[in-house]
């Protein structure tokens, strides 16, 4: 029986567009495991890099007797090195991210499935994280553990409030290594999302930013006399919405995304905002391969 | 601009009270719909700014509480009546009157009375508020509603222009009826009536008369809830020379001789000097040249000889401000003898008085016995109205004959007649010598032997009075005149004939049976046709010969009329003033000839009138602009019903600023 492609995480047809594409890092990371991503580093495999002078305590291995013979000299050869890469999808699980059609939470959760899916695929290990802290999965490589993903991802729900501080703090608790961070969040936190960021910088990760908002949230339909209530804090406000306040609003939401947008261009932190409503595949291929994160 | 309050203190104390409560009932009511969004950490930075003066930013803001708050002010406004002075305003409802009489065809004013009258009804009209309605109402001898209540000046106006002169003499108490009839339901307007009670709820109204005042004053007329306002119409000092008579008459010693005799009259304020001509069939026969002082009568003579028949017109050939009395007309007609039967056992005291020259002169007499009447043959000619005049002599009839009758000693077979308990002797002691019947006759010596109370039926006039009560009688039967006298001439007294009463060898019975002759028979020395005031109604005798005739009038138009059930015809088309001729539909045979002329001194008296009465109440001419409040509260009012819409509809579509 079709399923609704907003409740599936991932398609065939968009797990068909995935399994070419591979995560990429700006940054240099030590692999845990031999990988199939070619490293930065000189390591051990097939591949040819280079060749430097032998300094005692080399591995005796690794020197070309070849050129020992031709040049009377000690040269070893250096190959490049092959290791996995650590990819952490960190899901904003707020109840602020169920809101939309498809929910945010939704669109992150398919978002993480894509972006995890292209990370099995290539044998990198993947670790899927929420805001909330309430589930955090072990690492998860190869595309064998693509079942144990998508189970995973299915079990998010929108918890009880928790400040992305408090969230990411507990993140990086759990989780030492280093890679890329995807944080698929709305910023909708009072407290404010910079000192979570910078969290995340000092980590020396690659971090991605994919800031989710519900057309709502862009556009909302509101008018008149209203008490809106917070949906994670409870909060009340009393509010006459008229077309000023609605311009008002969009301003602020302008100068809002300007902010968030303009502290992560400082701190080298690709930002992508993307509606709830944009289809998965799309962000992926299109907006995340724009911004380096897939190739 | 001035106010009048129409609350008392402590109201408006109270209303004073409603704007705060609005302020107050405006915040209280709020009743905000409580949505969940996502987070209201953006809509929280996006209102700091409008929780700064917070209260001051929501009446800012906020349109509806202020339209509401201009809404009560207007409506207040309102109450304070704010109005200011004007001068041409008709009254809330108003009832124009406007003569259009003869005299108001007068043109003394540019270019007539009625155009003037017209223009000042209109700039009334133009003058009305919007929720003011008035009435129009043209008035001659009849009045014409011709525009009922309405606040439509543009149907008014219409009206209006609508009115033209007409040729007709002036009664303004059937439109004063009519108006009143509006202004006080249900009442009569008779003044001293204890039943004229009001018995639905009174409109006052302002009633406006246009009007040369040339109407007698009405002392039995009460005008109730009507405000009585006159415009006088015309320049106080016109000048008019009216014809007011024309009549042609044989001279009773040479027949072929006619003398036609005209009055004039000077109705203005100089020595007069005209020239009056005689025209015969639009023929100049004679003219006569007469100076007439003010307001002197003065009659013309002219003298006919050896002419049968034919239209006689009488002109004043000088101009003057009303033409419509300058000219009259009349007819000579052929001399004709009436056709008299007598129905009687045999009496020679009757046939004697019938035979004097004079009798013969006028009348062709048929004596009958009572068997005539009851034959077929008279049934027949009965239809055909053959007799003029019938006299019954101490004989009754099965049924009344299509005629005049004069019953002698008889009961007629008509409903209210009667006779009551013969009694003996009679003495006579009064004579009506008002009637036609009874002129020149001196009854009292007359001695009468048995005699009945006479029972006549209702609208009868008691003609001769003796002890034992009304013993001669008139009374109309449709368009015929009966006359009964209850005691016979002769009576049978033991198988023979005696006299009962010696009348017959008096000088007065000669003469009561030639007034009879002249007055049932329609027959009189005048050798003029009818004359009719313009739009008065004639009754044309057809007998039942005929079923319709044709009526030509001056113009040369005519008009078929049909004659119903009676043997008369009441023509009332008779606007046009000049001879009209009465012909048959088939033959085109002239049955009579009338004519219509303005012989109305009070038409021909334009001299306009500085007030005119109305049940001991006097209303003086006053100019047609009156000094009035022009109030500005319904403006006020509606204002505030517009905003008010506008604020629902604001509310309804979220129409924030």
């Amino acid at each position: 029986m079709p399923q609704d492609q907003s409740s599936v995480l991932l398609s065939p047809e968009v797990m068909a567009r995935l399994e070419r594409l591979e995560l990429v890092t700006r940054k240099v990371f030590r692999g845990r495991m031999k990988g199939e991503r070619r490293s930065h580093r000189k390591g051990e495999s097939v591949e040819f890099a280079d060749y430097r002078s032998y300094v005692p305590g080399d591995d005796l291995r690794f020197i070309d007797w070849n050129l020992y013979a031709r040049l009377d000299r000690l040269y070893l050869k250096l190959f490049q090195e092959e290791e996995d890469l650590h990819l952490y999808c960190l899901i904003d699980a707020s109840p602020s991210m169920s809101f939309g059609n498809p929910t945010k939470l939704q669109c992150a959760k398919q978002l993480a499935a894509a972006l995890g899916f292209v990370g099995l695929c290539r044998s990198d290990r993947v670790v899927l994280d929420t805001l909330g802290g309430l589930k955090s999965s072990s690492p998860l490589r190869g595309r064998a553990h693509l079942w144990r993903m998508l189970e995973l991802l299915d079990q998010i729900e929108p918890n009880d409030t928790c400040s992305m501080l408090d969230g990411v703090k507990r993140f990086s608790l759990r989780n030492s290594g280093k890679g890329i961070i995807v944080l698929i969040t709305d910023l909708m936190d009072k407290s404010g999302y910079e000192t979570a960021l910078r969290m995340l910088i000092g980590r020396q990760m690659d971090l991605f930013v994919v800031h989710l908002l519900s057309p709502e949230e862009i556009d909302p339909q509101l008018l008149g006399d209203l008490r809106l209530i917070d949906s994670e804090d409870r909060d009340e406000t009393e509010i006459t919405i008229n077309r000023a306040v609605l311009k008002k609003y969009r301003n602020t939401l302008d100068q809002f995304v300007s902010q968030a947008k303009q502290f992560c261009a400082r701190r080298s932190i690709t930002y992508l905002l993307t509606p709830s409503d944009r289809a998965v595949d799309v962000i992926v291929t299109q907006y995340l391969r724009e911004r380096g994160l897939v190739q | 601009m001035s106010f009048i309050s129409s609350l008392p203190l402590w109201a408006w104390l109270l209303l004073l009270l409603i704007p705060p409560a609005i302020i107050a009932l405006y915040f209280l009511k709020l009743k905000r719909a409580p949505i969940v969004v996502p987070s209201t950490f953006l809509w929280r930075r996006t209102i700091e700014d409008l929780h700064v003066n917070s209260l001051w930013q929501r009446l800012q803001k906020n349109i509806l509480l202020y339209l509401q708050l201009i809404v009560v002010a207007f409506l207040f406004l309102s109450l304070l009546r704010p109005g200011c002075r004007s001068e041409s305003q008709l009254g809330q409802r108003s009832i124009l009157l406007i003569d259009h009489s003869a005299s108001m065809s007068a043109t003394d004013e540019k270019p007539n009375r009625l155009a003037v009258a017209k223009d000042k009804a209109l700039q009334l009209v133009d003058s009305m508020a919007s929720s003011d309605v008035a009435m129009v109402i043209s008035f001659s001898d009849r009045a014409d509603i011709k525009q009922g209540f309405t606040s439509d000046r543009r149907q008014l106006r219409a009206a209006i222009e609508g009115i033209q002169t007409t040729n007709r003499t002036t009664d303004i108490r059937e439109a004063l009826r009519a108006a009143a009839g509006l202004a006080n339901p249900g009442r009569t307007s008779e003044i001293d009536n204890v039943n004229d009670i009001q018995v639905a709820e009174a409109m006052p109204a302002d009633l406006y008369i246009f009007s040369d005042g040339g109407f007698s004053e009405l002392q039995d007329f009460d005008l109730g809830n009507l405000a009585p306002k006159f415009i006088s119409i015309g320049k106080p000092e016109p000048s008019n020379i009216g014809i007011v008579a024309l009549t042609a008459t044989r001279n009773a010693e040479r027949e072929d001789e006619i003398e036609v005799y005209g009055r004039l009259v000077n109705h203005a304020n100089i020595d007069t000097s005209i020239t009056t001509e005689l025209y015969l069939d639009e023929n100049l026969i004679d003219a006569t040249k007469s100076t007439l002082k003010p307001g002197e009568e003065e009659g013309v003579n002219f003298q006919l000889r050896d002419i049968e028949s034919g239209k006689l017109t009488l002109r004043i050939t000088d101009n003057d401000d009303l033409l419509a009395d300058n000219e009259a007309f009349t007819t000579i007609t052929p001399p004709s003898k009436i056709e008299l039967l007598v129905v009687t056992k045999g009496n020679k005291a009757l046939e004697i008085a019938l035979e004097t020259p004079q009798a013969t002169k006028l009348a062709r007499v048929k004596l009958a016995a009572i068997d005539y009447i009851e034959s077929e043959d008279f049934k027949k000619a009965n239809l055909e109205n053959p007799f003029d005049l019938i006299i019954f002599d101490g004989v009754s009839p099965q049924s009344m004959p299509f005629s005049n009758t004069l019953f002698i000693g008889s009961v007629p077979p008509a409903e209210g007649w009667g006779f009551g308990e013969s009694q003996s002797p009679v003495m006579i002691v009064d004579t009506n010598k008002n009637h036609p019947l009874m002129q020149y006759l001196e009854m009292n010596s007359v001695r009468i032997v048995e005699g009945y109370p006479l029972k006549m039926p209702a609208g009868g006039t008691r003609l001769l009075e003796a002890d034992i009560g009304t013993i001669l009688a008139a009374a109309p039967r449709g368009p015929y005149l009966d006359v009964v006298s209850s005691f016979p001439l002769v009576r049978e007294e033991d198988g023979s004939m005696v006299t009962n009463t010696d009348w017959p060898i008096r000088r007065s019975f000669p003469i009561f049976l030639l007034n009879t002759i002249e007055t049932l028979g329609n027959t009189d020395a005048d050798a003029s046709a009818r004359s009719v005031l313009p739009g008065q109604a004639i009754a044309l005798k057809v007998g039942q010969r005929l079923s319709e005739v044709q009526v030509v009038d001056p113009t040369g138009s005519s008009t078929q009329v049909s004659r119903g059930s009676m043997s008369q015809i009441i023509f009332t088309q008779t606007d046009n003033k000049g001879v009209h001729e009465v012909l048959t539909p088939d033959s085109g045979e002239i049955l009579e000839r009338f004519s219509v002329n303005l012989f109305s001194p009070r038409e021909s008296q334009i001299v306009p009138a500085e007030k005119i009465g109305f049940g001991g109440e006097t209303v003086t001419a006053s100019p047609a602009k009156t000094p009035s409040r022009r109030e500005f509260w319904r403006w006020l009012t509606a204002l505030a019903i517009g905003l008010l819409t506008v604020e629902w509809i604001i509310y309804l579509r979220r129409i924030f600023l």
